[in-house]
């Protein structure tokens, strides 16, 4: 039996009753109270606060259409007319702010009368099919003529209308029906207010007025980004999501958080029974505030996909077909495997990979696995291949593995500095919050070596593109710090007050040599220095500077040096420890943080805490009843070394695919190819499972409870939509295989799960099921100091400690270009897909993207006689692959660009063993590479499409195939 | 054990040290990458650090040498 958690009628004892209610006009920021009297009630709002919004609160419903409280008021469709006592007229309530002492009558017959004429006037152009339209029971033109009494059409529709407009069903998820549009312009003012992307235009004048994707195309071949906010705010039918109008409107809704990337939005995921009909960002989810981006909102189908695998299976090797089993078979075969290899190989010859798609608790589960059953410390995460470098990087210098700020911190930013993080097309919720402060002034300097469509955009434009070569960050960070030191534009006070002086003086002298000026840096980088030294200026002159990062930083040999480079820059300027300034790490998955957090890391129990410290380990002893091992475990790109030379033999893999994302496929693959007992847990056969012998069925995000942790270190719930079709959730499986193995873990509940980790981890002992749901989401450190969590990070101390200044020297990557290898190739993300693909290309966004291509300059392009379209061999040291051409200006000369979210593609074929020296995260972002115009696939794909073919065959047989006898 | 296998673990040690070395005297560096090694690598790991140590095979940096003998190695 589900429980389910309906916010419409459970509301949280400490929140308003009513979440949802649409207030009309957007909240006033100011701090002066005003008093006002409507229909007789007085009120007290902040000054600026729309007549409209002000009713709404005291729940005095006034008829709108146009209006909706995040967009800014527009005043177009009259309805919401009111008499203002000294007033002439009926003025528009939402445009017309408070005023003390002022005196609204929002009803009376004059009034009335008025509304009605209105809604008349737009009822005699809209189909009377309210029984048969899709959004009957969900349209807010029906209740508003219902609320203004509308009980005749005297006009009749026989005149002119517009009742024969065409509807535009290109998009994959929504439609546009143009007879159903009352032009109130709702979807053009959210797709340039909330969104960002200016896609939708008012086209013709008065009666010809409409709505418009510009320049004649459809909504498919616009600039329209499908983040779903026109269809959100459309007041009729006109914009419906496809699944509504196949399905009818649905019974229920339950709040949930998306599992796409590392912004974590809320989403109201409204529900017909078991079935999730669409899922609808939550206006009250403080991360996304009632935003959302096009694999949230559109793209959760693949959750129920034909190719997904509900029931356990086994097999000897991996040339053989799979044989469906029960649980308990599945479960007794990989308990053997895994006892017999370490028996034979010793306790150190098995370990875990965690999953940043997976739970807090199922990832908590797994290290406790590792640590309590394996009793090794072999278990690592995916994010040792993105936000490592992070997780090291900050704690060496501001104590912390985690990101400084909130989301929102931004809208108080007024200089943002972004270094390799594309955030429009990976975090996209978070782009369009970041356009939003850019078109209200905010300066921009961006750091990547390709154009991001952020650096020109409608309305927004960068100030500084600091254009630089891949692989150069550290000199070009160092560059900029050096210009502050150069021109005495540091804070002073807080380096004296806020940072250890000791390692600030070291830093200082390193800094100031001249080898790390613009001029200088020059050489390396390729930025030029005027444009450094005022990119540097104008971050280190702002009241708030604000740094955002991606794996552009991260994902290099010098990964772990950059982090400290920022962290430097950042604390050099004191734009740390408020709102508007900080070090945020944009995450890729969304649960990277959670999965750290959790002691995913094979040095660190929970909550960042070495393995060698006895009385962390007395603690988890205690707790878990087993004696732990003090030494650090090995990591991701270790086990496949100890595999390949034999020492490896087991791994346990949840919910993640190393055969597709980690670099080097060829050296994975023999990895993977070594092990005795590979443990595949995944909602789908994925790359690695081709390389298993046990698969255990997973669970989507919509099939279970628990916590994601975003990169605000912000803890939102998972909240389970659908029966598991597996039949198990994830951290069900987990304690299942615990127990075969001789462990008991006594949960019920994912809550309980919690509990401990509360119980045991500082910074999350305020952290419970029943808080979260009190307070919607709480942000880490949660305890006794500050039991309501921390927004903004170090407004004091750096956790009780001072700042320390790392010194980080450029280190040129070992990865050059060579008269072999010319080209250096960078890799990224693409905003319809997500990582490795698994889930959106099992969606209809396969639309935008069914490939991965390789971007090239035109005169690398020229040079090779390659021409957009043509088939390229992209080869390195590490293996060779081909991709189909996109000739491009985004890159630079001498650079190309692809992205891996397509197994065939083979991108991380070419991919090197190079790896951050702190921490082994890969260096995905250089590889030098030649490009060549081929004919046919390379040798790697054609092989590997053969495996692929036989690995189906093997799946298609489950159920007749035979297992040998060991 | 291969020969591959412990210039795996010498290219990460030597890469340690290229990045720990500037800016610092001499003790610190070995202190911090002495510090770094064993509060990361696995002790399988070290030994094999170890074991090139003692392999004219491999070269490793002269800051790594120096930090050895801080390097736990059971």
């Amino acid at each position: 039996m589900i429980s389910y958690y309906d916010p419409k009628t459970e509301p949280a004892a400490n929140q308003p009753a009513d979440l949802s209610k649409d207030l009309g006009t957007p909240p006033s920021k100011s701090t002066v109270q005003v008093s006002v009297q409507i229909d007789g009630v007085d009120i007290i709002v902040p000054e600026g606060t729309s007549v409209l919004r002000a009713a709404a609160i005291a729940d005095i419903n006034i008829p709108k259409l146009c209006a909706s409280d995040n967009l800014e008021a527009f005043g177009s469709c009259r309805l919401c007319a009111v008499e203002i006592e000294g007033m002439r007229g009926m003025p528009a309530s939402c445009t017309t702010p408070v005023k003390e002492g002022m005196k609204v009558q929002t009803q009376n017959t004059k009034i009335a009368k008025l509304r009605r004429n209105v809604m008349e006037l737009y009822i005699s152009d809209h189909p009377l099919d309210c029984l048969t339209c899709p959004a009957n029971g969900d349209c807010e033109l029906q209740d508003m003529a219902g609320a203004v009494g509308l009980r005749e059409v005297r006009y009749g529709f026989e005149g002119k209308n517009h009742l024969d407009g065409a509807t535009d069903s290109s998009n994959p998820y929504f439609s546009f029906d143009d007879s159903k549009c009352i032009s109130c312009s709702r979807c053009v003012r959210a797709c340039e207010e909330v969104q960002g992307t200016f896609a939708l235009t008012v086209e013709g004048r008065g009666f010809d007025s409409r709505i418009s994707t510009g320049q004649d195309n459809n909504f498919l071949e616009s600039d329209c980004v499908s983040c779903g906010a026109c269809v959100q705010a459309c007041p009729t039918a006109t914009l419906t999501e496809k699944s509504v109008i196949d399905n009818g409107q649905p019974d229920h809704s339950i709040i949930t958080t998306c599992a796409y990337c590392g912004v974590g939005c809320s989403f109201r995921a409204d529900m017909q029974g078991d079935k999730v009909l669409r899922m609808v960002p939550d206006k009250n989810g403080k991360a996304n505030q009632g935003h959302s981006c096009v694999k949230g909102r559109f793209a959760f189908g693949y959750a129920t996909h034909k190719d997904r695998i509900t029931s356990p299976m086994i097999r000897d090797n991996i040339e053989q077909d799979w044989r469906e089993v029960s649980w308990e078979e599945a479960l007794a075969f990989a308990a053997k495997r895994l006892t017999d290899i370490q028996e034979e190989h010793g306790r150190n010859s098995i370990g875990a990979i965690t999953s940043s798609r997976c739970t807090n608790e199922e990832t908590y589960l797994v290290q406790k696995l590792v640590r309590a059953v394996f009793q090794n410390n072999n278990v690592d995460t995916c994010a040792r291949v993105c936000h490592s470098p992070t997780g090291y990087g900050l704690k060496a210098t501001l104590n912390e593995s985690a990101g400084t700020q909130t989301f929102e911190s931004v809208m108080k930013a007024d200089v943002v500095l972004i270094i390799g993080a594309n955030p429009t097309d990976a975090h996209p919720v978070f782009g369009s919050l970041l356009k939003r402060r850019l078109r209200q002034g905010a300066k921009l300097v961006v750091a990547d070596p390709r154009s991001i469509d952020l650096i020109d955009s409608p309305h927004t434009k960068a100030q500084h593109h600091l254009k630089l070569r891949p692989g150069t960050n550290v000199a070009l960070i160092n560059a900029l710090a050096h210009v502050i030191i150069d021109e005495g534009l540091e804070d002073a006070d807080f380096i004296s007050s806020r940072c250890d002086d000791a390692s600030f003086q070291q830093w200082y002298k390193h800094i100031q040599d001249q080898r790390h000026s613009p001029e200088n840096t020059m050489e390396i980088t390729g930025v030029e220095a005027t444009e450094l030294r005022a990119a540097a200026r104008l971050y280190a002159s702002a009241n708030n500077g604000a740094i955002y990062y991606g794996l552009g930083v991260t994902e290099h040999s010098q990964g772990s040096s950059s982090v400290m480079a920022i962290a430097n820059l950042a604390m050099v300027t004191g734009n740390i420890g408020r709102e508007g300034v900080g070090v945020n790490p944009l995450r890729g998955q969304n649960n990277v943080q959670g999965s750290c957090d959790m002691g995913s890391f094979p040095h660190e129990l929970p909550g960042y805490r070495h393995v060698s410290d006895e009385s962390t380990r007395n603690l988890f002893e205690q707790e878990w009843q087993v004696s732990l091992d003090c030494e650090p475990g090995l990591r991701i790109p270790n086990m496949f070394e100890a595999a390949i030379h034999g020492d490896f033999k087991g791994l346990y893999c949840q919910g993640e695919d190393i055969a597709q994302s980690d670099p080097n496929t060829q050296h994975v693959q023999k990895a993977l190819s070594s092990m005795k007992c590979i443990i595949v847990q995944d909602i789908f056969l994925n790359e690695t499972a081709k390389y298993a012998h046990v698969f255990l069925p997973g669970s989507s995000f919509m099939e279970k409870n628990g916590t994601f942790t975003n990169a605000e270190r912000r803890i939102s719930r998972v909240r389970k939509l659908m029966p598991a079709l597996a039949g198990k959730e994830d951290w069900q499986v987990t304690i299942a295989l615990a127990k075969v193995l001789g462990y008991e873990m006594n949960y019920e509940h994912p809550s309980e799960i919690m509990d401990e980790i509360a119980r045991l981890t500082p910074t999350f002992s305020g952290v419970s099921y029943e808080n979260l749901d009190k307070l919607g989401s709480i942000q880490w450190p949660c305890n006794e100091k500050s039991p309501l969590g921390t927004p903004i990070m170090h407004t004091e101390d750096f956790v009780g400690e001072k700042g320390k200044f790392a010194i980080t020297e450029y280190v040129a990557t070992p990865e050059k270009a060579n008269k072999h290898f010319p080209l250096l190739l960078t890799t990224g993300r693409i905003l319809s897909q997500y990582n490795v693909g698994a889930q959106t290309r099992r969606t209809a966004n396969q639309v935008w993207h069914d490939e991965d291509v390789l971007e090239i300059h035109p005169n690398d392009a020229e040079d090779r006689g390659i021409n957009d379209g043509d088939w390229v061999g992209i080869a390195s040291r590490a293996g060779t692959t081909a991709l189909r051409a996109l000739i491009s200006q985004r890159v630079q000369p001498g650079v190309v660009y692809t992205t891996f979210h397509h197994p065939l593609s083979g991108a991380n074929v070419v991919t090197t063993d190079n790896s951050d020296w702190a921490t082994n995260c890969p260096e995905y972002k250089v590889t030098a590479v030649q490009a060549t115009k081929v004919d046919e696939p390379s040798q790697w794909q054609a092989e590997y499409a053969q495996f692929s073919q036989r690995q189906a065959k093997y799946l298609k047989n489950k159920n007749g195939g035979q297992i040998a006898k060991t | 054990m291969s020969e591959d296998r412990l210039k795996y673990v010498v290219d990460m040690a030597n890469q340690i040290a290229l990045n720990l070395l500037h800016g610092k005297e001499q003790q610190q560096c070995v202190t911090e990458i002495s510090h770094h090694i064993n509060r990361f690598w696995a002790p399988s790991m070290r030994s094999q650090l170890a074991e090139a140590a003692n392999n004219d095979n491999y070269q490793l940096e002269e800051m790594v040498i120096l930090a050895l003998k801080q390097i736990k190695n059971d």
